[in-house]
């Protein structure tokens, strides 16, 4: 068995049963036919775009493979895959008019599922083109060229799984401010939401999927807001944190993109300009569209948190 | 029928999905070059079906 098949294939299994656990866990804001919808946006668009900026990684290469259809189906970037999901999915929430962040649950999946998948990477040796320059450090490794070089693969499972315990406290201090937001909007519309769900107590309007979530208090529809009204007020007593939702996801992609900038000029890529490869260009480019989001939790950090008052 | 179609649609995504991953190892790992060629063709049609369906997703989801 080709060690790239068993490991990536593992990664998803692995990476689908941490996402339900999460969910489970945390809740889910989004109701569950537009989970799917998104979900399947994520994976077409990630399957599209690792093979597209592969295709643009070393562009005399592909000129000279242009007739040659294994190569130019047979590669793929992880880069290119998150960027993919990420693009995909917001032109289909732009699409179907959702605003809400759909990512945060993706985030800790996404970085196990990456570590797992690059110990395929590394087991598959040279042909898997995810080696890094010669070096002479004492933990160089041989993959069969008889040159010790930067083992990049497991710098990046060891970045990743670094990252993990972040990301869960991230997203757990994002659900800890979804759950007071909500609070705070049960104590003004309660009257209201609840005299609207007795009338039609399966369909509000504005809900048309009723959210299948264990956690009440995560749900963002006027149904969450009756039964968060219901909820100990031990959760609207912890300050808010300067966290929004989706930021656990920002917060992979710009810890994730940030690491594989100055991680790539550990492997002999084809430089395309100013020095850097195509690679680090799209991470770049993503970081730059994160810029707005990296500025605030800086801001954010340097003012102090109010504090909430408890709700009677 | 409306969720129904999202799940089912839904679920002919991550299959092809997982098919065109399948099929680019096949395509990379082959030895011989018909075989190459014959994965590589696969892949293309498995990701025409496979926009196809996302496609269908958001126009079943389209705003109003």
């Amino acid at each position: 068995l080709h060690p790239h098949l068993v490991f990536e294939t593992l990664s998803y299994f692995v990476a689908f049963r941490v996402y339900l656990s999460l969910r489970r866990r945390f809740g889910d804001p989004i109701a569950t036919p537009i989970r799917w919808a998104v979900v399947a946006a994520a994976v077409a668009g990630a399957a599209l775009g690792s093979k597209l900026l592969f295709l643009v990684e070393d562009p005399p290469l592909t000129w000279h493979n242009l007739r040659n259809p294994a190569y130019l189906m047979g590669g793929k970037t992880i880069v290119g895959a998150l960027i993919g999901g990420l693009l995909t999915v917001e032109l289909l929430k732009r699409y179907i008019g959702l605003r809400a962040s759909t990512g945060d649950l993706y985030a800790i999946p996404l970085a196990l599922g990456i570590a797992i998948g690059r110990i395929g990477c590394f087991l598959t040796g040279l042909s898997d083109n995810t080696y890094g320059t010669p070096t002479s450090l004492p933990w160089a490794i041989d993959f069969g060229d008889t040159i010790p070089r930067h083992p990049t693969q497991i710098y990046e499972i060891a970045f990743l799984l670094a990252l993990i315990p972040i990301l869960y406290r991230v997203l757990n201090n994002v659900s800890i401010q979804n759950k007071t937001v909500i609070l705070s909007g049960a104590v003004t519309k309660r009257s209201e939401v609840t005299a609207q769900s007795k009338a039609c107590p399966e369909l509000v309007e504005g809900d048309p999927y009723p959210s299948t979530s264990t956690n009440p208090v995560s749900r963002h529809s006027p149904h969450a807001l009756d039964q968060s009204a219901r909820v100990p007020t031990t959760n609207a007593q912890q300050p808010p944190t300067p966290l929004l939702p989706g930021d656990a996801f920002k917060f992979f992609m710009v810890a994730y993109l940030s690491f594989r900038f100055f991680c790539d000029f550990l492997k002999p890529y084809p430089r395309i300009f100013l020095g850097l490869g195509t690679i680090q260009w799209a991470c770049v480019a993503i970081l730059l569209y994160y810029f707005h989001d990296v500025a605030r939790w800086l801001a954010q950090r340097r003012r102090p948190v109010p504090q909430l008052k408890p709700i009677q | 029928v409306k969720v129904l179609a999202t799940i089912a649609l839904s679920l002919v995504v991550l299959v092809t999905a997982f098919l065109c991953f399948c099929f680019s190892i096949c395509a990379t790992s082959s030895v011989r070059q018909i075989d190459r060629t014959s994965f590589a063709l696969a892949d293309l049609v498995d990701i025409a079906i496979m926009l196809g369906a996302i496609l269908l997703i958001a126009k079943l989801h389209k705003k109003r």
